[in-house]
């Protein structure tokens, strides 16, 4: 019986359960650069990043879209991205139309860096910059 | 009474079938997809004779271009991406409805499953922008590439559209917890050859084993805040400038004076 109680106590999980993922995931990565983007413009364009649980369960919906505060809180949305809930990658993103895939970190940090250096998201925001001052 | 058109131009030259339609009609609102017409053209056209009726109302959807009678400052884009704008359009001072105009996914490039959940996207932008605004008092027009039965139209996590007005008056159904608004598709009345117009607005012969020929792909849904305003019997598939027709002899949308898709027009009495 005394033996019984001792094996239930016994602890079968990894000691380092709660470690980090070696990828980050890319909801973590565009909510960091959505905060940059408020830096960049001094919060005359920001991000905004929004997420929710795809109807499969088993993905993450998330919307990744600029914001004009002076403009009435005018929305843009700049991309889209689907990540598995569990294994974080491949994400599926979704861009001016067109989609990619990326199967880890590098990958996606990658793709945003052309996303957000196009020629079609400089006009966006600079337009926004430009009509939120003068409104 | 404000009259709306919407036509999906693919990128071809018909200012003159435009201007056309808008005297035939007296049109207010010309929302135009695939369209590559200059600006200054069409509102040199539409503006002809020393008027200064229409105006361009800019947008960052470069899939949609709108045209009205009514100045930028009451036609403001408030959520767009690059499938859909979403316009507070303000008649006056105290009346205001949100008028958002999409051209989604065509079917040559997204199967069934992704035209739905592209559709589950819009509609929440759809909701989120009616929450951040204050009302629902919306329309939603365009090419959405769709029939009105498809899960993209009907899903209640999609458009939620509905063929019946009174259905679409309860508001909103709960399924899975969550409440679900209405849109109130007119479109499923126009579908088919006993109907008052062309059975469709787009037609494409096809030789598989399910062909409809006719599609309904354009459009317009509306909200049960705003469909007193809303008479079916001004909702019409336009098939004539007034001057020439837009169909072949065979019925079906001729592209060498119209466009591979037929207009809609509606009015709101608002």
């Amino acid at each position: 019986m005394g033996t019984f109680m001792e094996n239930a106590k016994e602890d079968l999980w990894p000691s380092n359960l709660a470690e980090e993922p070696s990828d980050r995931s890319p909801l973590q990565i565009l909510r960091e650069q959505a905060e940059r983007l408020g830096e960049k413009t001094s919060n005359v364009v920001e991000a905004v990043v929004a997420a929710e649980p795809h109807l499969d369960g088993s993905t993450l919906d998330i919307q990744f879209s600029l914001v004009a505060p002076a403009l009435g809180g005018y929305e843009y949305v700049l991309l889209r991205a689907r990540q598995p809930v569990v294994d974080l990658y491949p994400v599926r993103l979704e861009f001016e139309g067109n989609s990619w895939t990326a199967n880890e970190e590098d990958g996606l940090k990658q793709y945003l860096a052309n996303f957000f250096n196009s020629a079609r998201t400089r006009k966006i925001i600079s337009n926004l910059v430009a009509q939120s001052r003068s409104a | 009474m404000v009259t709306f058109l919407f036509w999906n131009l693919k990128n071809l030259e018909r200012l003159y079938a435009i201007d056309r339609l808008v005297r035939l009609h007296a049109l207010d609102v010309v929302v135009l997809a695939e369209s590559s017409l200059h600006i200054d053209s069409v509102l040199k056209t539409l503006n002809k004779g020393g008027r200064a009726d229409f105006h361009f109302n800019p947008g960052n959807c470069e899939r949609i271009a709108i045209y009205s009678r009514f100045p930028t400052r009451d036609m403001r884009p408030v959520h767009e991406s690059d499938r859909i704008t979403i316009r507070r359009l303000r008649f006056s001072a105290t009346r205001e409805i949100l008028l958002a105009a999409a051209h989604l996914h065509s079917k040559l490039h997204r199967s069934h499953e992704e035209q739905a959940f592209a559709a589950g996207e819009v509609a929440s932008e759809i909701a989120r922008t009616e929450n951040r605004i204050g009302h629902s008092r919306t329309i939603f027009v365009g090419d959405l590439n769709m029939n009105p039965f498809e899960h993209g139209l009907v899903a209640a996590t999609c458009l939620h559209a509905t063929m019946d007005r009174r259905i679409a008056l309860r508001g909103a159904r709960t399924v899975d917890r969550k409440q679900r608004p209405f849109f109130y598709n007119p479109m499923w009345s126009m579908l088919g050859d006993a109907s008052s117009g062309p059975p469709g607005t787009y037609y494409r012969s096809e030789s598989g084993h399910v062909a409809y020929f006719w599609h309904m792909f354009d459009q317009v849904l509306i909200r049960p805040e705003l469909l007193p305003a809303f008479d079916n019997s001004t909702l019409k598939i336009v098939d004539t400038d007034g001057t020439t027709s837009l169909l072949k002899d065979s019925g079906t949308p001729n592209e060498f004076v119209g466009s591979d898709h037929l207009p809609i027009l509606f009015r709101l009495d608002y």
